[in-house]
């Protein structure tokens, strides 16, 4: 059942986004996209306190619900009979149970599959999303991580293979140290001769598996982003301690881009990790150059606003207010205050970004935001990503609680918005970016309090 | 060179300033994890243990025109029992002592202690040559020190026998590896599905002291809630340390903010005590609050103290009056103040800050009052209107301009040091109900500079030990100057 519809202004052109609002149940509920039908299309998914709903796609997201079992820990949505349609599959302390997902009105009861001691087995309050069915071949599997294997079954239960895990497994990697310890000194517990000694201990493990199962994605480059105050604070550092956002995809022969702030301008150094170096090794950085605003440099997001392939610079400016007490007093107390967003596109033949602006966005945000930065920006609920399949970064940000606002690169990224989205309650946050219909187009989850609003990217 | 001077003489104190030739990574001089002292040379004078060199202390002076070179042990830590050097790590021990003729080893070994590799593979930063970490603890009370060093399979007791030192028990007492929770994965799109395996991960806090060990072990609990095992264990020196098994109790508090963490409030006890900061709702501008939190019974009671501030790490928590029981301080500032209309002239145009001090003692029998056993004002200068965020604003924010952790005049009671003005440090002596009005003692001070409140002689006096860069050399260097506590002649 859809309790909401947002309300939808567009500025004369086709919205860039259509707007589905369903109800949560509860803020600790966790939603999540899978497939429920055989359309590659992703559904909607909403899970909280031992029960499941599906928006699917394919019926206009009317809702079904599913009560998963007791003691459900962990759960995976996948089409494990070949039906061509999803189930649920449910860890119930050690029990393995199917749960047929109705969604054609059918009903069936859950079906325990087999048992088995696992590391997933005991009950953590909400039951979260987990990948346990996996292609063999023409098969379906299942694993499930134990002590010290990787557990293969099949339906029934039976091992298809058992790959070894535990501390004495082939390939055992180890991210950061695995066994660490460090004393207070002097103790804070016990007498003042006392030791005081915190023990970390961690595993990780790269275990031998086929390379549709392994556990770690290559992924995008990671890179060192910074807070406010330590991109404030590099300035004064050499510039290798700069954060820095990396220009590209490329993992070899690639360029970062390293910035701190300098009062109301942004400083941006390019350094080139060359085929000559050494890995890990980096060249000093080019020359210096200044743009004036901060940076908006955001979690896994390298805007391309020209489609070339090199990150652009994203920078965030406000007018300072006057200097009238009255004035500043009627501002704070007043709702909002001037934001400007620029874009600076990156020249590959210069090697920087240029001088002049692509494009200018000049908006009014709550006065608050000003105060409570998040990512460094007072924008909030930023995203950067293509929502109309051009190979063009897009750009949506709240402009106050409740309103998202839409700007698109193939209609100008300045003046009003393509579209407003206006929404029945404040905003908590993006919940997912993802290209629903594999198509190009990145849709939205944003996340209130007592909903999800799917922000369907059109065609 | 030394600069050696006479600097302040109020109070009944003076400061004998003094360069350190030493590189002390800022973050360093705030752990306090530096500079350690101890009587090395046998003069009965505590000297400073730097981690590439010793400065013997001559004359209430540090010499550093002759340093004493220490052994290259970068890949062990070291610990000290009466002078002598225990380097304990990659599977050796030595034990190794200062005297008019050099270092003297009194003790060189192997040692079957695998996690001592482990330890070696601590990132050593450049010039460091020895890294502290108490290991030693005379769990048996015979005034000859035990090895009690962590292991991944527990703590490992090496006792002496004789000459050298052997493996005599490892305490199996650490919890088990387990998911901290089980990490949320992505079911769509379909390339994106992987079987994961989220790290397996422990940790806990081990206490040694005498016979009796005491574990910690954090389980973190939905809704940024954490609750803490508490396990204690009575070992047997009479039998290879080993745990004594109707000695054994645990305990599990009651779910607490994630935040808390053990901390002894009375001496021997495990207390919780923490806090995190939030922004006031009610306020038209966002008001940031930090609120500390403790609790004395393991969570069945935990009290609160707001106070409008900045964000902090922790909490403060020192024995403000000596009665080794740890009170809390909890700073206020007024940039927040009256309405919006005061605030925004504070932020726009103001250059100073007034900064409250709320002391609140604890009694005898765990508890807190509700409202400061005593307060301070100080009235903090600023370069900059706040609007202009500077340095100096954001380490106010930062909470630096301002330490209570010393005692200067060894009379049991906390001192505060204010970064005050912009070219001072000021010392407010505590009278043991509060401070005077007027700083007892005033040092001229660099605005760029950073200060801690450290016992860098061993006297038993705080001292102060300023750290800054210096940007007149190229590249710039990190410096370092002690303003070592005298009492002065009458």
């Amino acid at each position: 059942m859809i309790a909401v519809l947002a309300t939808l202004l567009c500025c004369g052109s086709a919205p860039v986004f259509d707007v589905h609002s369903f109800p949560l149940t509860s803020p600790d509920a966790i939603v999540f996209l899978a497939c429920v039908d055989a359309d590659s299309v992703a559904d909607l998914f909403a899970s909280d306190a031992g029960s499941l709903t599906v928006y699917p796609s394919a019926s206009a997201y009317k809702p079904v619900s599913i009560p998963l079992p007791p003691g459900t820990s962990a759960f995976d949505i996948a089409d494990v009979d070949g039906d061509g349609r999803g189930e649920v599959i449910a860890v119930c302390g050690d029990r393995i149970v199917m749960c047929p997902i109705p969604i054609n009105g059918k009903t069936a009861a859950p079906r325990t599959l087999f048992e088995l001691h696992s590391l997933l087995s005991e009950p953590r309050g909400n039951p979260v999303p987990v990948v346990l069915s996996v292609r063999r071949g023409a098969k379906t599997v299942l694993a499930l991580p134990c002590e010290t294997t990787l557990e293969v079954r099949t339906l029934e239960g039976a091992t298809v293979t058992s790959y070894p895990t535990g501390p004495d497994a082939p390939r055992r990697v180890s991210y950061g140290r695995p066994f660490e310890f460090w004393s207070h000194d002097p103790p804070e517990l016990g007498s003042r001769k006392a030791l005081d000694i915190e023990v970390s201990r961690v595993l990780d493990y790269e275990p031998d598996l086929p390379p549709d199962l392994i556990s770690f994605d290559a992924g995008p480059p990671s890179y060192r982003r910074g807070t406010p105050a330590q991109a404030r604070d590099a300035a004064d550092d050499d510039a290798m301690a700069w954060p820095w956002f990396p220009l590209t995809q490329a993992r070899e022969n690639a360029r970062r881009v390293y910035y701190a702030s300098s009062g109301a301008e942004t400083l941006i150094r390019i350094a080139q990790t060359g085929p000559t170096k050494t890995p890990g090794e980096i060249s000093p950085p080019g020359p210096e150059r200044r743009y004036p605003g901060s940076p908006v440099v955001l979690e896994n997001t390298e805007p391309d606003f020209n489609g070339d392939g090199n990150a652009d610079l994203v920078l965030w400016s406000a007018p300072l207010p006057g200097v009238s007490l009255d004035a500043l007093t009627q501002a704070a107390t007043g709702a909002d205050w001037p934001i400007r967003l620029t874009i600076h596109l990156f020249s590959p033949e210069k090697n920087s970004y240029g001088a002049r602006t692509l494009a200018r966005i000049e908006r009014r945000i709550p006065v608050r935001w000003f105060f409570d930065m998040q990512n460094g920006t007072p924008l909030r609920d930023c995203a950067l990503r293509d929502f109309d399949g051009d190979g063009k970064t897009d750009i949506a940000f709240c402009a106050d609680d409740k309103t998202v606002l839409v700007w698109s690169s193939r209609q100008g990224l300045q003046g009003e918005p393509m579209q407003t989205i206006s929404l029945p309650e404040p905003v908590i946050g993006i919940e997912f970016q993802e290209d629903v219909d594999s198509a190009g187009r990145t849709s939205l989850g944003v996340r209130s309090e007592h909903g999800i609003h799917f922000l369907h990217a059109r065609p | 060179m030394i600069a050696a001077a006479l600097l302040a003489m109020f109070g009944g104190l003076t400061f004998v300033e003094q360069e350190l030739p030493v590189v002390v990574p800022p973050e360093s001089i705030a752990t306090g994890n530096f500079f350690h002292t101890a009587d090395v040379d046998g003069d009965g004078v505590p000297d400073l243990i730097l981690p590439d060199r010793i400065l013997l202390q001559r004359n209430g002076r540090f010499n550093i025109d002759s340093p004493i070179p220490v052994p290259d042990h970068s890949r062990s830590t070291y610990d000290l029992w009466k002078g002598e050097f225990y380097f304990f790590g990659s599977g050796h021990l030595e034990i190794m002592r200062w005297t008019d003729k050099g270092w003297e080893r009194r003790l060189e070994q192997d040692m079957e202690s695998p996690s001592a590799a482990s330890s070696a593979n601590r990132a050593t930063p450049a010039g460091r040559r020895i890294f502290f970490m108490p290991f030693l603890h005379d769990l048996n009370g015979d005034g000859v020190p035990e090895i009690a060093f962590p292991e991944e399979s527990g703590i490992t007791i090496f006792a002496r026998n004789g000459k050298t030192y052997r493996r005599v028990s490892t305490l199996k007492i650490f919890p088990g590896l387990h998911y901290g929770s089980i990490p949320r994965q992505r079911l769509w799109p379909p390339e994106a599905r992987r079987i994961a395996f989220p790290p397996r991960q422990m940790s806990c806090r081990c206490v040694v002291d005498g016979t009796r060990l005491t574990l910690i072990a954090p389980e973190e609990l939905p809704g940024k809630q954490v609750r803490y095992r508490v396990t204690r264990y009575e070992v047997d020196p009479q039998h290879q340390y080993a745990v004594i098994p109707d000695k054994t109790s645990q305990i599990i508090t009651e779910p607490m903010n994630r935040y808390m963490q053990p901390l002894a409030l009375r001496p021997g006890d495990v207390d919780f005590a923490g806090g995190d900061w939030e922004y006031a709702e009610t306020s038209v501008l966002p008001q940031p609050i930090f609120v500390t939190q403790v609790t004395t019974d393991n969570g069945a009671h935990v009290e609160s103290f707001r106070a409008p501030f900045f964000r902090s790490s922790r909490g403060s928590f020192v024995d403000m009056n000596g009665d080794d029981r740890l009170d809390i301080v909890a700073e206020a500032s007024d940039l927040f103040k009256g309405g919006v209309r005061e605030s925004i002239e504070r932020f726009t145009n103001g250059t100073s800050v007034q900064h409250e001090l709320r002391v609140y003692i604890q009694d005898d029998q765990g508890r807190f009052p509700p409202v400061p056993s005593w307060t301070a004002s100080f009235h903090i200068e600023m370069t900059h209107p706040p609007i202009q965020n500077d340095k100096r604003f954001r380490w106010y924010q930062s909470g630096v301009l301002l330490d209570a952790s010393g005692d200067f005049n060894k009379d049991g009671y906390r001192d505060v040091v204010a970064h005050d003005l912009p070219n001072r440090l000021a010392i407010y002596l505590n009278t043991g109900s509060g401070l005077s009005s007027r700083p007892d003692i005033t040092i001229p001070f660099d605005p760029d500079h950073r200060f801690d409140a450290l016992d860098l002689d061993g006297d038993g006096r705080s001292d102060i030990v300023v750290q800054w860069r210096d940007s007149s050399q190229s590249p710039p260097v990190e410096r370092c100057r002690a303003y070592l506590t005298r009492e002065a002649a009458p």
